[in-house]
């Protein structure tokens, strides 16, 4: 257990560690340029990984195309988070993306009709925490 | 401070907590396609396809960008951006293999998300208030760790309804 929460840990540490340093390489080269160097680093030492760490064999003719525009979408977010850090700092930065992170997760989950029962515990709590989170936001507009 | 210099101070803030907001909603889109691509492809392979893809998109909006205006960046005003600057992308490919062995680990999908925004968190706090790797200073007070309880809380309430 120890060593999971430690693996989950770390994994939070490197997450904002990227926006850190792509935000600092945006200060001096602008978010996109910033946004490039993002993927061509993971795009070549996610390679170097991949050939030393055997994938079971793949049918990619029945992936659809649709599935990889994952990589698009990225683009614009590690844009976006590149161009925020250094205007709102690192932590408000964090925390804002992970708001917005959770509130379309939710709105994702509401559309595809996972979150239904609007009369259910689960929403009830679902709906607090979506206000201690718009009175923290609106706490740190504040000065 | 002039009145007029702290409404545009006031301003750019707003709009800049906006497109963080709008990050956070590209980064569940990313996160719901991805997910949706390594059940064809394993986290890793999925991960380095649309790291693939997405230098691949880069260099396109990238030139396209470049054509519409000489690449002016406004932003520009830092020194030359040291050599670390520029493997951001590796953590990016640490978090998927990480990610990939706590959720199916012992702390599941809701305690991986919960200890993950732990970490960012205090790592952000540490970044901002001693300015490391060329960040800005910005001392953590009581006021910023008030807001950031509330959205912790806030969060820890959402993830495990």
């Amino acid at each position: 257990m120890i060593v999971a929460v430690v693996y989950a840990l770390i994994g939070g540490v490197i997450t904002a560690l990227a926006r850190v340093l792509n935000g600092r390489l945006a200060m001096s080269q602008g978010a996109l340029k910033a946004t490039l160097w993002n993927h061509v680093g993971g795009a070549i030492f996610g390679t170097l990984i991949v050939i030393f760490w055997t994938l079971p064999a793949i049918e990619l003719a029945n992936i659809p195309l649709w599935a990889y525009a994952g990589g698009a979408v990225g683009v614009f977010y590690i844009m976006i988070n590149a161009a925020i850090v250094s205007r709102l700092g690192v932590l408000y930065s964090t925390l804002f993306v992970i708001c917005g992170q959770l509130m379309t997760s939710l709105v994702i989950d509401i559309w595809q009709g996972k979150l239904n029962d609007f009369f259910s515990l689960t929403f009830f709590q679902t709906a607090l925490g979506c206000v201690c989170i718009v009175i923290g936001i609106l706490l740190s507009m504040r000065r | 401070m002039s009145d007029r210099e702290e409404q545009a101070q006031t301003r750019t803030r707003l709009i800049y907590s906006a497109l963080a907001l709008l990050g956070g909603a590209f980064l569940a889109v990313m996160i719901s396609l991805n997910s949706n691509l390594a059940t064809y492809l394993t986290a890793l392979g999925s991960s380095v396809t649309a790291h693939v893809l997405g230098t691949l998109v880069a260099l396109l909006v990238l030139l396209v960008n470049s054509v519409k205006r000489q690449a002016k960046n406004p932003q520009s005003i830092a020194v030359k951006a040291p050599w670390w600057a520029y493997v951001g992308g590796f953590p990016g490919i640490f978090i998927v293999i990480l990610a990939a062995v706590t959720v199916n680990g012992p702390l599941g999908l809701i305690g991986t998300l919960v200890v993950n925004v732990l970490g960012q968190t205090v790592f952000g706090l540490f970044c901002d208030h001693y300015g490391w790797f060329g960040m800005l200073r910005r001392p953590v007070t009581l006021s910023t760790l008030l807001p950031t309880i509330f959205i912790l809380v806030g969060c820890s309430l959402v993830v495990t309804a």
